[in-house]
């Protein structure tokens, strides 16, 4: 997860302020996008309309979600609305994740272990339902609660909390290996 | 309670999303189910691991854009599909190579005008082409017409056209302008593009897929037929038959190209145009005054003696230039090599084919580019760390990464 989502905190009214607030932000709103639409050029496109929708509903925002809520579920909708006109299905692509070899770890054989769950973890995600990969991503990586992940993938939040369990279960086996 | 229950108010609890009127039944159950325990207390481990994995990264312009917009009051507008190019993902080309860099500093240079001219015979290029996407009703949606003239080394000017909607886009090294609906934006110390030769016009490695046989003639040259499987969408390619061949590629010029899913078509890019080796003016790739500057802060500056590896013990890979990052880094770039493995004081890493993508090596960062059509890139921090570099991918792997790459649908 990247940092605490910043809930209850307004929306700067200012373009600068905006500007700063796309600055946090932009990542996941790219990065959720760019999952739907498998291409980095829309996906830049509709992470842009999401910050102009939000920048013009940003009177409507009362804190109930975090920031980052907010947007992903603007986000989803920008997405959605581009799927219909383009009269297609939004693609449910995964971008390949690294190998990230844990620098604190100074033993080299545990190092090694580490970049090795790593790179299960990564296999085992790309394996995942698409539905699941994008809880757990939302979840871990994006720090979205229940409701936030529930309102920006409509669904139920007894179907994250099924999905999450889910996910991590199947994680979790492939990572112990 | 079953397990499958028990495990979801485990993971609720981790999350602090745990009604705390439930946190009674969840222990009953963990204290009679070693499992479930276990499950439980593998989560923040798991957390951990999940932090580790690098996220996707808009682009850097991205707050400039928005902002450019905010007053406009601008409609939404979103481009078509751009082409998604053949990831050159090689087959039989991957045999194990090895390169040592001993890490003393490197001197460095923007890519020259002979390593650019080393990579192809051809050194100006001008081409005109129509990019159709296509409706499932088979009607054509979208058209761009495109007008491209490259002049070695790495200048690239860009035009196109959508729905009278228009962009163009200079290249040069270091830096780059964009004229679109959003505004007039120079990014300037910028890292060399990874690909100083364009697409068409490509030193290309291998390809995963096959020739098919003979293609049409187009404008005056024969092709080949490549054709390209990735998650269930099939690509043909119709390749410059002189220059082509399968392994062993030194160049290629891509004159046609067709994607489909299952037998319809869904794209189509054709070539109006070609000429090359001719006269191309200087002034095309001259940058127009006014607009928004983006520094990135890379430069071009000599910061020693590079002990590189000669490019005869490397099968398949030979260096054609370094250039200094911003943060010091080295960026080396290689012709000739596929997916590769980066190695750092003994760690390493196997950056994925994505273009341009991070991966830690250790707390050494080496970010790999591999542009679908272009030149493989290796960065990586410079100091006194031993770096490896390699392509010691078997083809079913290739496979599993193509598969990453394009994923089917439904999965």
């Amino acid at each position: 997860m990247d940092e605490a989502p910043d809930r209850a905190a307004g929306l700067p009214e200012d373009e600068a302020g905006f500007t700063a607030l796309v600055r946090e932000h932009g990542d996941a709103i790219f990065g959720l996008a760019l999952r739907r639409v498998g291409d980095r050029g829309i996906a830049e496109d509709l992470a842009q309309e999401t910050f102009l929708r939000a920048w013009r509903a940003r009177a409507k925002y009362r804190g109930e979600a975090s920031v980052r809520g907010w947007l992903c579920t603007i986000a989803v909708n920008v997405v959605r609305d581009w799927a219909r006109r383009k009269g297609r299905r939004p693609a449910e692509s995964f971008e390949p994740v690294f190998v990230d070899v844990a620098s604190s770890a100074d033993d080299p054989a545990a190092r090694a272990e580490v970049a090795e769950a790593i790179g299960r973890l990564r296999t085992a995600l790309g394996l995942l339902p698409a539905n699941h990969r994008e809880m757990f991503l939302l979840r871990e990586r994006d720090g979205l609660s229940y409701a936030e992940i529930a309102s920006v993938l409509s669904c139920p939040i007894g179907t994250v909390m099924s999905g999450l369990a889910r996910a991590r279960e199947r994680l979790l086996e492939a990572v112990s290996g | 309670m079953n397990h499958h229950e028990a495990r979801m108010l485990a993971s609720a609890l981790a999350d602090g999303e745990l009604e705390p009127a439930r946190l009674g039944e969840l222990d009953e159950h963990l204290a009679s189910c070693d499992p479930c325990r276990a499950f439980a207390g593998a989560l923040p481990q798991l957390s951990v691991l999940a932090a580790a994995l690098p996220r996707e990264h808009a682009p850097s312009e991205l707050p400039h854009r928005v902002r450019a917009r905010l007053s406009e009051g601008s409609p939404p507008t979103i481009r078509v599909p751009r082409w998604r190019m053949a990831p050159a993902l090689a087959a039989a080309l991957v045999v194990a190579l090895v390169a040592l860099l001993v890490g003393s500093v490197p001197i460095v240079r923007v890519p020259s005008a002979e390593a650019a001219r080393a990579l192809s015979r051809i050194s100006s290029l001008f081409i005109e082409r129509e990019l159709t996407t296509f409706d499932e009703s088979g009607r054509p949606d979208t058209v761009t017409r495109e007008r491209l003239w490259f002049k070695a080394p790495g200048m690239i000017r860009t035009e196109s056209e959508t729905d009278g909607r228009k962009t163009l886009v200079i290249e040069r090294p270091g830096l780059r302008y964009q004229e679109d609906h959003n505004g007039r934006f120079l990014n300037t110390g910028m890292l060399p593009s990874t690909t100083p030769l364009p697409e068409p016009l490509t030193p290309m490695l291998a390809i995963l897929g096959g020739t098919s046989g003979d293609g049409p003639v187009v404008l005056g040259r024969p092709t080949r037929r490549i054709e390209l499987m990735f998650g269930g969408e099939r690509r043909e390619a119709l390749v410059d038959a002189e220059t082509f061949a399968v392994l062993g590629v030194t160049e290629s010029l891509v004159l046609g190209k067709e994607t489909f899913e299952g037998d319809r078509v869904v794209a189509t890019k054709r070539t109006l145009a070609l000429e090359y080796n001719v006269d191309v003016a200087d002034s095309l790739f001259r940058v127009p005054e006014g607009a928004t500057v983006i520094d990135h802060g890379a430069e071009p500056r000599p910061l020693g003696t590079l002990t590189a590896p000669p490019a005869g013990p490397i099968e398949g890979l030979a260096l054609v230039a370094a250039v200094a990052g911003s943060e010091g880094e080295a960026i080396l770039y290689a012709k000739g090599a596929f997916q590769i493995l980066v190695e750092i004081d003994g760690l390493t890493a196997l950056p994925s084919p994505s273009r341009t993508q991070t991966t830690f090596v250790g707390s050494r960062r080496a970010t790999l580019v591999l542009p679908l059509f272009g030149l493989p890139e290796v960065r990586f921090s410079v100091g006194t760390h031993r770096v490896a570099v390699r392509a010691p991918l078997a083809p079913p792997l290739l496979q599993e990464l193509a598969r990453q790459m394009y994923p089917s649908d439904g999965e």
